[in-house]
């Protein structure tokens, strides 16, 4: 074994280690690139006005997609999105129940699939009074739907 | 006076070198026009005379080709009005049906274009596995075929977004909601599909990125490949 076949080994592996190391660094940050760091999409908490304009029953915001209810003072904001496919649902009054138009999923009036493809049922959302008299709806906090905010006529 | 037109013609260095050989009047120099021809080259140099029948094949292959080719020059020509913007891709496509001049026809060639490819390319499929032509020797030409497929699946897929109207909107958030559904990768996969969380410019952007860039390279290539092994797999299959 002489010393110019090992620096030929050397070399040739030298060789491969720096072909490899540059598509492959090239690859996996381009791969890297195509997932965004930054979103220019809607918070996902904001504030949706005083509870005063929101009359009894069920109140359909369709640029937040969500769904206020006032049941005597007691409200609720409920997902306008549906579990199975993203579609809307509507809420039809006369059978007190949410129905969705793309697959016939149907969640009762406390958000619970009882009917159609959905998995699981309508999230309910926190809400809560600012100091500025206004509600404050999160969407990362999904509550319980026996928590409500009551307020006071 | 033709002789002389036809010597100014033919007899010339830039024909000769455009067409290696002579005019095709003998067998010899026909085959040999055909062999030297990218665009005629489809077919072996010799050929059974039952495979070139049009009830073999139903030239189901070469109008899917056809197709394909008659949506890239509309696709081209649709890219000069619309912008991949979510104020402006409905606007556009609006304008182009009722105020660009002949754009409905470009635009209703595109889109009835992509529905006749996924049903001919189908179709063409079907034709190939009923004549067994998917075995040996034509093994890698099926699976070229199906990737073919598959891209055609996805062209038909990011094309459907453009319009940006309900359907378009709708149709994409319950596919990019299926891909959630995948295990494990399902909803880093998404996000990196859409480009972020909702159905918006990000993701508009990326389909229109793959729908007249990524997918339409992939599918030339791909084709390039499978009319090459057409010919290197000994042409049509032919019963044994």
């Amino acid at each position: 074994m002489s010393s110019e076949h090992d620096r030929r080994d050397f070399l040739t592996y030298l060789g491969w280690f720096a072909t490899l190391g540059t598509f492959g660094g090239i690859s996996v940050a381009s791969a890297r690139y195509m997932v965004p760091n930054i979103l220019y999409e809607p918070p996902k908490s904001y504030k949706i006005g005083k509870p005063q304009d929101y009359p009894e029953g069920v109140n359909f915001l369709p640029d937040k997609r969500i769904f206020v209810v006032n049941n005597g003072g007691n409200y609720k904001v409920i997902s306008a999105v549906c579990t199975h496919m993203g579609c809307t649902p509507r809420w039809i009054a006369e059978k007190d129940r949410w129905e969705c138009p793309c697959h016939g999923s149907i969640f009762n009036n406390k958000g619970v699939v009882i009917g159609g493809p959905a998995p699981k049922p309508l999230p309910w959302y926190e809400v809560t009074l600012g100091s500025d008299n206004k509600l404050f709806v999160n969407e990362d906090r999904i509550v319980p739907f026996s928590q409500v905010l009551t307020i006071a006529a | 006076m033709i002789e002389k037109v036809k010597n100014i013609v033919f007899q010339n260095r830039f024909w000769k070198s455009v067409f290696r050989h002579g005019m095709p009047v003998n067998a010899r120099l026909r085959s040999e026009a055909v062999m030297s021809n990218l665009f005629l080259h489809i077919h072996p140099v010799k050929i059974y005379k039952d495979s070139l029948l049009f009830r073999k094949t139903l030239g189901l292959g070469l109008i899917s080709f056809y197709l394909f080719f008659i949506l890239c020059i509309t696709g081209i020509l649709l890219m000069f009005y619309y912008i991949p913007h979510v104020q402006r891709a409905y606007q556009d496509m609006k304008d182009l049906e009722f105020a660009v001049s002949f754009g409905m026809i470009l635009r209703n060639m595109h889109r009835w274009g992509a529905h006749s490819m996924v049903a001919l390319v189908f179709l063409h499929m079907c034709r190939v596995f009923y004549t067994a032509g998917y075995r040996h020797p034509r093994e890698f030409n099926w699976g070229v075929g199906v990737i073919l497929f598959v891209c055609t699946l996805a062209l038909s897929l990011t094309g459907y977004l453009l319009p940006w109207d309900q359907l378009a909107f709708w149709a994409i958030t319950i596919v990019v909601n299926l891909i959630e559904t995948m295990p494990i990768i399902g909803d880093d996969l998404r996000y990196l599909v859409v480009g972020g969380t909702l159905v918006g410019q990000n993701a508009l952007i990326r389909f229109y990125v793959m729908h007249v860039m990524v997918l339409p390279l992939l599918v030339t290539m791909l084709i390039a490949v499978h009319f090459w092994r057409i010919r290197k797999d000994g042409g049509l299959a032919r019963p044994e």
